[in-house]
């Protein structure tokens, strides 16, 4: 699975892009595993009770809230992208 | 009297008169301000089928009562014309500082009437007026004429103004205020370099009053609270700016790629937010009373393409980035820096560019007509030179001058103008995202996507989240955001504080200032009101329901790749509920009825 991360996000990470390889069966459990990894300034962006209630998540360039939402099951060969609420134009 | 000043500066060219007139106060409770007000006197003072580069054409600079309070981001104000691209009637809204400035001068609006015989600008100082001599700034750009002015009038004056695009009525030709700010669309430039004003500069030491200050004060906190507060209005924007949707629409499918052909650009991330931060932004800067500041102090150090100024924004990024096929990021900002500097629309000079790209690439045009350039999708040289010659009208710059409709039509395709109404679309692909299309096909200005931004909960979930891929309930949402968005326009606040408030809070910001009670509804009616007003015009104008429509391409070839890929749009199953939920006819007729419950016939 690969994870993009936009804006605020690459420098919580320091990354563009990373390869995932755990055992996360939906976007709602990979987004806990990732909340652990880089904790509360990566949470911070992506807590639904919070302003991460407007983070974007996409799979495969489709947006969560039109499939499954946080139950959208994830597969190997997928492309998660998330975007912090930072965006207005 | 509190908000509106009341009185008006009305300038006539021909014969150099200037006088004072009162505002029409009824027409201003109804009308609000600015592109709402200006439209109302543009309509009742000019017959819509004149030609707007001709003596007939008024020229109006209009703040709105919430511009120049201390209210968060209300420092914007409107050019109000008919408009020469596309004969539609032109309100083009700008920030900086010149609006609140000619409302601490004293006036409501300044109005521009028939032709100078020379070059002339208007120099405002409180109670007093006078055109003065502009022949040593005729054919200077836009930097060095707001450095000139300020010299030969005050330091602090606020100065707006036209380069060389305007003087030669480059058909999207901007007005540029604070010399990076832009009134951009529908060349309001052009009408006025056609009336031979190269400036209005104006200083002003009024102190604006509010009929209610402690309601204000407290509005003003509520307002200050939720625009903080907000991911996007609080933060967000100030750390990357506009260009941080390019990733977004890009991830997406909906960001429009060589000339519409595509909706998904591979290399978009050199061209977006995150990088402009990175590698070229030297410090966010806000407009008037601005508490978001999106605005991008920027440098460009490539000797190639070296350059300072403000900018880019997403569309500018968009149109000579993924739209002309560039992804050369030095190129992209140095054509939006020297759009700045010659005043011309950065949408519609990429735009009409990546036609220009697209036609050559299909061999419709060629090396005879182009004087031996070629002009390629992904040539950012190639791409800054022709802006260049466009701001000049020189060579082949002279007939992209004229926009990517009448220069397609010349080469005999105007289908692969990317236009509605002859006004270039700007940066979301309406096969990807259905609800922009109808704003697209429905805007009273043409291709515009700034006065019913469905993008919003389309793509950014605010204030909640609608598919983008769908049309169900996008005919309500557009008429919404058109009407919400109308009366915003008209009072001088800044689009962006709707990332944190909405039209409650701006009802209770004008009831406050003005002393005249405004609900929600009446808020939301005066936005209503003002859109069936410009849509009256255009009707006079000669435009008919049938115009209400997009390019070909957007119904006949679908999205090739990316996550879009197969869309097209699904205009026809939106436009007829738009209309009916407007109250217009099936032809797109605003009815007696509706008319009349606007206050309108």
């Amino acid at each position: 699975m690969r994870i993009h991360y936009y804006a605020t996000l690459r420098e919580v990470t320091k990354t563009r892009e990373e390869t995932w390889t755990g055992p996360e069966k939906t976007l709602g459990e990979l987004l806990d595993a990732l909340c652990k990894k880089y904790g509360p300034s990566f949470q911070k962006w992506v807590a639904q009770d919070g302003h991460g209630s407007l983070a974007i998540f996409l799979v495969n360039g489709q947006d969560y809230r039109s499939l499954d939402g946080l139950e959208t099951r994830l597969s190997p060969e997928d492309t998660v992208s998330i975007f912090p609420p930072v965006a207005g134009g | 009297m509190f908000g509106w000043t009341g009185t008006i500066l009305r300038v006539n060219l021909t014969t150099g008169e200037i006088k004072k007139e009162p505002t029409n106060l009824k027409d201003a409770r109804l009308f609000i301000g600015a592109r709402g007000l200006a439209t109302k006197i543009l309509s009742d003072e000019i017959d819509p089928t004149i030609d707007p580069l001709g003596p007939e054409n008024k020229l109006i600079f209009a703040p709105g009562p919430l511009s120049g309070t201390m209210a968060p981001s209300m420092g914007r104000y409107d050019v109000v014309c008919k408009g020469p691209l596309n004969g539609t009637v032109a309100a083009s809204n700008s920030g900086g500082s010149f609006g609140p400035e000619v409302k601490f001068a004293g006036y409501d609006m300044i109005i521009f009437e028939g032709v100078s015989k020379k070059p002339v600008y208007l120099w405002v100082k409180d109670d007093q007026a006078e055109l003065r001599d502009a022949a040593d700034l005729w054919g200077k750009n836009v930097f060095d004429t707001t450095d000139l002015i300020r010299a030969a009038t005050e330091e602090e004056a606020k100065i707006a103004c036209i380069g060389p695009a305007g003087e030669k009525k480059v058909l999207f030709a901007s007005v540029m205020n604070e010399m990076h700010r832009a009134a951009g669309r529908s060349g309001v430039g052009a009408v006025m370099g056609s009336k031979n004003l190269k400036a209005v500069a104006v200083k002003g030491s009024g102190v604006l009053e509010v009929a209610r200050p402690e309601d204000f004060e407290k509005a003003v906190m509520t307002a200050r609270k939720m625009i903080e507060n907000h991911p996007v209005g609080g933060a967000g924007l100030r750390l990357y700016g506009t260009e941080v949707l390019v990733n977004i629409l890009n991830g997406v499918g909906a960001l429009p790629t060589r000339n519409y052909h595509e909706s998904y650009f591979a290399t978009a991330d050199k061209t977006g937010g995150e990088t402009l931060s990175a590698k070229y932004l030297i410090r966010p800067k806000g407009c008037f009373s601005c508490v978001i500041s999106c605005g991008r102090v920027t440098k460009v150090t490539n000797p190639k393409f070296a350059g300072e100024g403000e900018g880019p924004e997403y569309e500018t990024g968009w149109g000579f980035g993924a739209d002309s096929g560039v992804d050369n990021m030095d190129a992209i900002i140095k054509a939006n820096y020297l759009c700045n500097e010659l005043g011309l629309d950065t949408i519609t000079c990429a735009a009409t560019i990546a036609c220009a790209m697209d036609l050559y690439e299909c061999g419709y045009i060629t090396a005879k007509e182009t004087g031996g350039m070629a002009i390629r999708f992904g040539d950012g040289e190639t791409m800054v030179k022709l802006v260049e010659m466009i701001g000049n009208r020189e060579g082949i710059g002279d007939q992209l001058a004229e926009g990517s409709y009448r220069f397609a039509e010349k080469f005999g395709h105007p289908e692969f103008s990317m236009s509605v109404k002859k006004q270039e679309m700007p940066a979301y692909d309406p096969r990807a995202v259905q609800g922009i299309g109808l704003q697209y096909a429905t805007s009273n200005r043409g291709g515009c996507h700034v006065r019913g931004y469905t993008i919003s909960p389309e793509v950014l979930g605010v204030p909640s989240k609608f598919d983008q891929h769908t049309t169900e309930g996008k005919p309500n949402l557009v008429i919404t955001f058109q009407n919400l968005t109308a009366a915003l326009d008209s009072t001088g606040a800044c689009l962006f504080t709707t990332f944190g408030i909405g039209a409650d809070e701006l009802a209770a910001l004008l009831s406050s200032v003005t002393g005249v009670p405004y609900s929600t509804d009446d808020f939301m009616k005066a936005g209503d009101r003002i859109w069936n007003l410009e849509r009256l015009f255009n009707l006079k104008a000669g435009l008919a329901g049938k115009d209400d429509t997009l390019p070909q391409r957007l119904f006949e070839e679908p999205v090739p790749a990316g996550p879009s890929k197969g869309e097209i749009s699904h205009l026809d199953q939106m436009l007829p509920e738009y209309y009916s939920l407007r109250g217009w006819t099936e032809e797109g007729v605003p009815t007696a009825e509706k008319l009349s419950e606007l206050s309108l016939s």
